[in-house]
């Protein structure tokens, strides 16, 4: 998850109306591929890469997902806020870059997202973007 | 090193891709409105998320292994994959149909279709002729017309609820042993989906990941009947691989034939030799879906017990959801026994 005390710059992706509803659009940034995401709950930037065997995980749809329930029952949660790894399946919450439900012990990268005069922009920390500008 | 990828899923996108390679008077069998080319029942298993990976969709449009040239970019190439073993899915299908003519022609086209589409635009692909278990004879026949041919290296056959040492599939490994083809089987989608092919033990699972889960169990029932029923000495030159049934299984397994053999031998005395040993001289086994147990080294452990550099070749069951990535599994493979697993042992047990 991204440390909010850490100095960020905006790093602009796109004008707002250039995205689709919960339909991902994959930048280069800083030789990191980052999908970058609207949906019912927010605006989500996310590495693409899946720490379980290294997918790209913003090929993936975005979805919600069943928390845990009892026999027979299904809670539905998390409305827009998950992505589903186009490979085996594994989910990952758009905001923290977690795992659900420990299904991997691992978490991918997380960035803030701020909009700007309409543009969309990733708040990435200041000095990996200067240092690779 | 130049890796040996035992399972790529080569994909049409409409029957009506192998029409070219259908006699005139049988494509009117394929050319209907219900006709559908999967083994699974989508209505009685429905898979949870997406069968086929969203990220493998070639740029050309189509399924994803639906275009060779994408394939070469996105998986040969990357991972310097010089074989990569064809297992077309849409083959496997006819273990779920009833007219043995009928599943004649669509494998013999579909074996056209990726010999002629595949094979020879690229000789890193290597094909796996489907044959049907319908109609052994005609099976037999379907070898025939394959062997000696360059850039053929395996027999594809669907397997029915019949298990795989009965007499029923005689005539299929008469010719695959003739030809100097191994054997290569592989889920065909159809378990517990229909009449006729096999299920899993007990009775029906409920879900798509419990019966998943549990195909395992035909691997091991198949590995069982082949050599109680004295397959490998009637065929002695005969291969068989196990491609998707898992492989951690089989240490157990081997224990319990071995015991039954021991106590048993005399019910069943064309079993010459513990049957453990018949595993090791005609038998190998797809690493994918590798099991990921917490920790490597219980892996390694395994590996070890049950013989794994000997055993066991790469599969990346590419462009399935459920594919496992060659670096990954590379990376997660014991480095004493890489090598061997990812490509010596193919090259050793199919003719290449």
């Amino acid at each position: 998850m991204a440390t909010p005390e850490r100095e960020r710059e905006p790093y602009p992706v796109g004008a707002e109306d250039e995205f689709e509803l919960d339909q991902f659009r994959i930048f280069e940034v800083n030789k990191r591929s980052i999908g970058v995401v609207h949906t019912e709950k927010g605006w989500f930037a996310i590495r693409n890469r899946c720490p379980h065997q290294g997918a790209p995980l913003c090929r993936g749809p975005v979805t919600g997902t069943m928390l845990p329930a009892g026999p027979d029952e299904f809670r539905p949660a998390m409305a827009g806020g998950v992505v589903r790894c186009p490979w085996h399946g594994w989910e990952f919450d758009l905001e923290t870059g977690r795992s659900l439900f420990d299904v991997s012990p691992d978490r991918t990268a997380v960035y803030p997202v701020e909009i700007r005069d309409g543009q969309v922009c990733l708040m990435l920390p200041v000095r990996r973007a200067r240092a690779e500008a | 090193m130049k890796i040996f990828d035992a399972d790529v899923h080569p994909a049409i996108n409409s029957p009506a891709d192998v029409f070219p390679y259908v006699a005139d008077e049988w494509r009117h069998q394929f050319d209907r409105q219900e006709f559908k080319i999967s083994g699974r029942a989508p209505e009685r298993y429905p898979h949870p998320g997406v069968p086929l990976r969203a990220d493998a969709k070639p740029p050309s449009g189509g399924l994803p292994a639906s275009d060779p040239e994408f394939v070469r970019t996105d998986l040969l190439d990357p991972w310097d994959i010089d074989v990569a073993m064809l297992l077309p899915m849409q083959g496997l299908a006819i273990a779920a149909w009833t007219d043995p003519p009928t599943a004649d022609a669509w494998a013999s086209a579909i074996n056209d279709y990726f010999y002629e589409t595949w094979v020879k635009l690229d000789s890193r692909f290597k094909l796996a002729i489907t044959v049907s278990p319908h109609d052994p004879p005609a099976a037999a026949k379907e070898v025939e017309r394959w062997a000696g041919k360059e850039n053929v290296i395996s027999v594809q056959l669907p397997t029915l609820g019949i298990l795989m040492g009965n007499r029923h599939y005689h005539p299929i490994y008469e010719a695959a042993e003739k030809a100097g083809l191994p054997i290569s089987v592989h889920q065909t989608g159809a378990e517990g989906c229909y009449v006729g092919a096999p299920g899993v033990a007990g009775g029906l699972p409920r879900t798509y990941a419990e019966r998943h889960a549990m195909l395992t169990q035909i691997g091991q029932s198949s590995v069982a009947s082949l050599i109680f029923e004295g397959t490998f000495e009637r065929f002695p030159n005969l291969r068989v691989a196990f491609i998707e049934y898992g492989f951690s299984w089989m240490l157990p397994l081997l224990w319990r034939l071995d015991r039954e053999w021991k106590n048993f031998r005399s019910d069943t005395p064309w079993v010459q030799k513990p049957p453990a040993e018949y595993v090791r001289e005609h038998i190998r086994f797809a690493t994918q879906p590798l099991d990921e147990p917490a920790k490597v080294e219980e892996l390694w452990s395994l590996l070890e017990m049950m013989g794994g550099e000997e055993l066991l070749i790469f599969s990346s069951d590419y462009p399935h959801y459920d594919n496992d990535d060659p670096g990954v599994i590379m990376r997660k493979l014991p480095e004493s026994a890489r090598e061997r697993i990812v490509s010596t042992n193919a090259r050793e047990f199919f003719p290449v």
